[in-house]
């Protein structure tokens, strides 16, 4: 039992907190908080893998909690919330937190978001070989080559960084933020007009049909995710 | 060493000239001395020479003399029909401003600039026209003979026998960009006179006689080129001043002209204008009014007022100013405003008091100091009578009755004293009742009292008695004094009677005006600030007044219900005025002929308010100074309210929206929360492999129908946030495909095994949209088309750019939409079909995402069978910035 990975839902809704932890039992730890405190505090107390945060506490703004949590802890945060409050999504996503799910939600999908927080934990960076492939593409980072189905593909230089970024991140939500700030620059992190170029570009390049990628995914109003 | 900087006066200056210009249209003016010259030939010339290289250039009048050169000229331009004017029968052309301005040409050619338009125009005068043109960013090239020069009238009548009646203000000479001389020597303008080209035949006599001699024309060059240089000069000044050169006058040089009621003043302002101009000078006319004019008439007031507004259309500073002493408020003025220049009228005549004190002039040259004074002689003009109005009227049968019995009393007391007194004591009871009356009563009943009392004591007291037979010549002395000293009294009394009327008069208005200022302070409402109006102006003008405020469109409607109306075409000149913010009607040069003053409260808006005031006689110079006092402080009245109100609007709205928005947000927490419990629930249930398949079933019935429910909640929702109105778009630049890529994962579960064919062009542009809204219009159309349309059919996605429009289509191959339907699907709760399923709201929301954009949607059915959605959303007309690799 002790080597089952440990979740921590914060969240004050009773329902919720009831079937998260009746869908996540079989395979995780599960540990409880109503608050955002009694969630920090539990985060000293029962060191979890991973964190599950509804953005809506009663005592304390979920972007608060990621504020101060990120101060001591870099334990993945999946952030939990509601369609029409992208803003707070993207204000948590740039403090620190690792992903987000929106209610309401399925436990599949649940499940396999957890999975891939944990993949990407730091420590367990092991996934960062120098080659990824998916069954279409094919990405060596140390060439700084690209394949798709089995040709070459000339990327441009900034393509070519915007894309290692996502891949870098593979599974992992990047706010528009982040991508600006690491492909052009803290000078560019409100030129989202560069990301809509630059990813259509890169679509029309990787992507059978770029109307509707299947590696390059928008997560609207929030950013962007290089899915495996 | 001061004179190393600039002059701040002066670059200001400079720069409000050259801010100015960059607006305005510039102005040349082909400046001539004779007509026949040749200068609407030279203009047009100039003109196809601009136009050949493209320039816009339309002709608006051209003077019909019937000179077959020019006349063939003007045919190559693009001409602006005339307005046709209908005058007493008469029908006459003008220029059509307003037509001109619609069609907005670079450049437009005006023809004699000195005209004065047909009565009823909305101008007066031709170069108010052309002032409106460049106003509106039009260049205008004009011509005009030096005669008409406003300044330049009177030498040029001394000289030619003839005065011009149609003049322009030497200001707008002095405006102009551009001055073209034309010139020809006077021998060959004769020529042409008598070879015809300038006049008919029959007409040539006539003027080679009058004003075609050869002195004059040489006359009239003279005038034409020394003003020419002079502006030159004025111009090199002008731009050397503003570069700080050297040597330059270290302020403006200002001459004070002193205007009375007189006919000479108008005549004296002209002198002084050309004094000034040749000065560089600026000019300032003053009109010091003393207690003695209260006795004027009306026409002697209107003079000086005339001779002021006179000055004011050449250019000149205003002064109103009211002393006992002119002399000394003239040289008062001259120094509050810098003048070292004072020019005069010389008095035609001196009076008594002159020989002895004298004359007003000497007195003003004594106390000038370092001003010069310029005295200008008059001319022989019929003096302007003094008429007794107002306070003098007040002769009655009354005040002659107390005359009488005052002297009765006084010839009473005498009778009593006689027996003990020498008779120089009675003399004293006279003359106190000769004070009395004087001091009571006016000039006439202190002369008759005066005189009375000579009579009665001589006939009842002096030796001889009852006789009014004289005795000893020392009464004569006696009677003189008695004179003297009534009419002495009277006099001053009389003075200090009009001294008091002024200073009542004035305030009368002072406290008009502080009342009103009084009223203004606590008007919270536009109502508030017309009653306050319309209550002090009728204390001080027998005339209505009537505050107009635009209300919606641009439409002047009057703030208060009132028994009376403004006609419509009265509506006109208010909106001129509003518009331009100048006051426009009755007794201004601009539509004269409408029976109210409109006088603009500029509030720093594009239109304004407007103050009608509507009074029997047109308002002279003084009432509309007093007016135009009121309308600055309606007009700051009237802004503290507007910006008040909205403020309190802006308060209201924010207060409501947090309301509404605290309210969304809890009530769309409280709704999902549950829903997603529930869904988190079913979706916990199905994974677990002992569920019976019956069981199974229900789960997934509340797993389905929890989620219909959610999307139940959301189009609520949306459409709420939606249709209140002041939704706030977070708009960002999105691009077609993306929006169409998310929107196509969000409902892929519900299109099922329908295909979807994408047509998207290469190099669609960016769309500058709200990204979630764009986002759930889709969502909508594809989960309409998913609920409408059978399983296995085809949904096409296109879009295609129109000049205006980014077009994106929808089309499936399902039932369609009702015949005569189209329009109505988009109706609130209006669903097509109840197995759908649908809430009715989807297409609705669909329709007020698009026009929160701008944008439109419209449905309609295909040929091959089947809906198709067009979805409208504006183009941008720059795309963002995006350095490329």
């Amino acid at each position: 039992m002790t080597d089952l990975p440990t979740v921590l839902i914060v969240e004050d809704e009773i329902p919720i907190r009831r079937f998260l932890r009746a869908g996540l039992a079989g395979s995780y730890r599960v540990v409880e908080a109503a608050s955002g405190r009694e969630g920090l505090q539990m985060v000293t107390t029962h060191n979890p893998d991973i964190i599950l945060l509804d953005l809506g506490l009663p005592d304390m703004d979920g972007v608060e909690v990621v504020n101060e949590l990120r101060e001591w802890s870099q334990v993945p945060v999946l952030i939990l919330s509601a369609r029409g409050l992208e803003a707070d999504k993207v204000q948590a996503l740039d403090t620190g937190a690792n992903d987000y799910i929106t209610k309401p939600f399925g436990m599949p999908e649940l499940l396999a978001r957890v999975r891939a927080c944990l993949r990407t934990r730091p420590q367990a960076a092991v996934a960062d070989s120098p080659v990824v492939e998916t069954p279409t593409l094919k990405i060596d980072t140390n060439k700084r080559e690209v394949f798709r189905n089995g040709e070459l593909v000339h990327l441009t230089p900034t393509e070519y960084r915007l894309l290692s970024v996502l891949v870098h991140n593979a599974g992992k939500v990047l706010t528009h933020r982040q991508l600006l700030e690491q492909v052009w620059g803290a000078a560019y992190i409100r030129q989202t007009q560069y990301l809509r170029v630059y990813m259509g570009q890169l679509r029309h390049k990787l992507e059978d049909d770029p109307g509707r990628p299947q590696h390059l995914i928008t997560e609207s109003s929030v950013g962007y995710r290089f899915r495996l | 060493m001061r004179n190393d900087r600039r002059d701040p006066d002066a670059l200001l200056k400079h720069l409000l000239e050259e801010e100015r210009a960059a607006t305005r249209g510039r102005l040349k003016i082909y400046l001539g001395m004779a007509a026949g010259v040749g200068k609407t030939y030279s203009m047009l010339s100039d003109a196809i020479v601009e136009k050949e290289r493209g320039v816009d250039i339309i002709l608006g009048y051209l003077e019909p003399h019937g000179r077959a050169e020019t006349e063939a000229l003007g045919t190559r331009f693009e001409r602006v029909p005339l307005r046709d004017v209908e005058y007493r029968g008469v029908h006459l052309s003008e220029v059509d401003t307003a037509a001109i301005i619609r069609r907005q040409p670079q450049t437009v050619l005006i023809d004699e600039l000195p005209h004065t338009n047909a009565p009823g125009s909305r101008h007066a005068k031709r170069w108010e026209d052309i002032e409106e043109l460049l106003a509106a960013g039009i260049n205008v090239a004009t011509t005009v003979n030096i005669q008409h020069l406003e300044s330049l009238r009177d030498v040029v009548a001394q000289i030619t026998g003839i005065a011009v009646q149609e003049t322009v203000p030497d200001s707008f000479l002095a405006n102009a960009d551009e001055i073209e001389l034309v010139d020809i020597t006077p021998e060959e303008l004769l020529q042409r006179l008598e070879s015809g080209k300038i006049y008919k035949p029959e007409k040539i006599d006539g003027a080679l006689k009058n004003f075609f001699q050869k002195g004059h024309l040489i006359a009239l060059r003279e005038l034409l080129l020394r003003r020419a240089a002079d502006t030159v000069d004025v111009q090199l000044q002008s731009l050397r001043r503003a570069q700080g050169a050297k040597n330059i006058w270290p302020t403006t040089p200002r001459v004070l002209v002193a205007v009375g009621p007189t006919r000479f003043a108008s005549k004296l302002v002209r002198a002084a204008a050309r004094l000034a101009f040749n000065l560089r000078a600026e000019l300032v006319a003053v009109n010091v009014s003393t207690p003695r004019e209260i006795g004027l008439s009306p026409e002697a007031r209107a003079l000086a007022a005339r001779a002021l507004s006179l000055a004011e259309s050449l250019g000149a500073e205003t002064v109103q100013s009211a002393a006992d002493d002119i002399g000394a408020e003239l040289i008062h003025v001259a120094r509050e405003k810098n003048a070292n220049v004072i020019v005069i009228g010389k008095p035609l005549r001196l009076r008594f008091r002159d020989y002895f004190f004298g004359s007003p002039v000497d007195e003003l040259i004594r106390k000038s100091g370092d001003i010069d004074i310029y005295v200008v002689r008059a001319e022989k003009e019929d003096p302007v009578r003094r008429q007794y109005a107002a306070v003098r009227q007040k002769i009655t049968s009354y005040s002659f009755a107390m005359t009488t019995l005052a002297l009765a009393i006084a010839t009473g007391i005498c009778f009593l004293i006689y027996p003990a007194f020498e008779l120089s004591n009675l003399i004293m009871v006279y003359l106190l009742g000769t004070a009395w009356v004087a001091a009571t009563y006016s000039r006439r009943e202190a002369v008759f009292a005066a005189i009375a009392s000579v009579f009665l004591f001589d006939f009842f007291f002096v030796p001889p008695r009852w006789t009014f037979a004289v005795s000893d010549i020392q009464y004569a002395v006696t009677f003189a004094v008695m004179l003297v000293i009534g009419l002495l009294i009277s006099t001053l009394t009389l003075r200090r009677r009009e001294q008091a009327h002024v200073v009542l008069e004035r305030e009368r208005r002072t406290s008009a005006l502080y009342e009103l200022t009084r009223r203004l302070a606590i008007a919270t409402t536009l109502d508030d600030v017309a009653a306050a109006a319309e209550r002090q102006v009728a204390l001080l003008f027998p005339a209505k007044t009537m505050l107009l405020h635009p209300s919606g469109a641009d439409r002047l409607e009057p703030v208060r219900d009132s028994d009376f109306h403004v006609p419509n075409d009265e509506k006109g000149v208010a909106a001129w005025a509003s518009q331009h913010g100048k006051t426009a009607g009755k007794g201004t040069d601009t539509l004269p002929g409408a029976n109210g003053t409109y006088f603009p409260l500029n509030t720093g808006k594009l239109s304004t308010a407007v103050l009608g005031v509507f009074a029997e006689d047109p308002l002279d110079f003084d009432q509309i100074q007093i007016l135009e006092a009121i309308s600055h402080l309606l007009a700051s009245s009237i802004g503290r309210i507007e910006q008040q109100a909205e403020a309190q609007a802006s308060r209201v709205k924010v207060e409501r929206e947090e309301v509404r928005n605290l309210l969304l947000s809890s009530v769309s927490h409280d709704l999902r929360t549950p829903l997603a419990a529930i869904a988190g629930s079913a979706s916990v249930v199905l994974a677990d492999p002992a569920l019976s398949p019956g069981s199974r079933d229900l789960v997934r019935d509340i797993s389905n129908e929890s989620s219909r429910l959610g999307l139940i909640v959301r189009n609520i929702l949306d459409l709420t946030r939606l249709e209140s109105g002041d939704l706030e778009l977070n708009q960002e630049w999105q691009s077609v495909e993306e929006l169409v890529g998310i929107a196509l994962e969000r409902t892929a579960s519900l299109l099922g095994t329908r295909t979807v064919q994408l047509h998207l062009p290469a190099g669609l542009p960016l769309l500058h949209v709200d990204g979630l809204l764009l986002e759930q219009l889709l969502i909508n159309l594809f989960e309409n088309a998913g609920r409408h349309t059978p399983e296995n059919t085809r949904i096409e996605v296109s879009a295609r750019l129109e000049p205006d429009w980014v077009v994106i289509e929808i089309a499936d191959n399902g039932p369609g939409v009702i015949e005569g339907q189209e329009d109505r699907i988009f109706e609130r709760l209006f669903t097509a079909s109840t197995r759908a399923g649908g809430t009715g709201l989807g297409l609705t929301i669909c329709r007020a995402i698009a026009e929160a954009h701008g944008g439109s949607i419209s449905a309609s059915n295909r040929a091959s069978g089947g809906a198709c959605f067009v979805i409208k959303l504006p183009r941008e007309k720059s795309q963002p910035e995006v350095v490329h690799d």
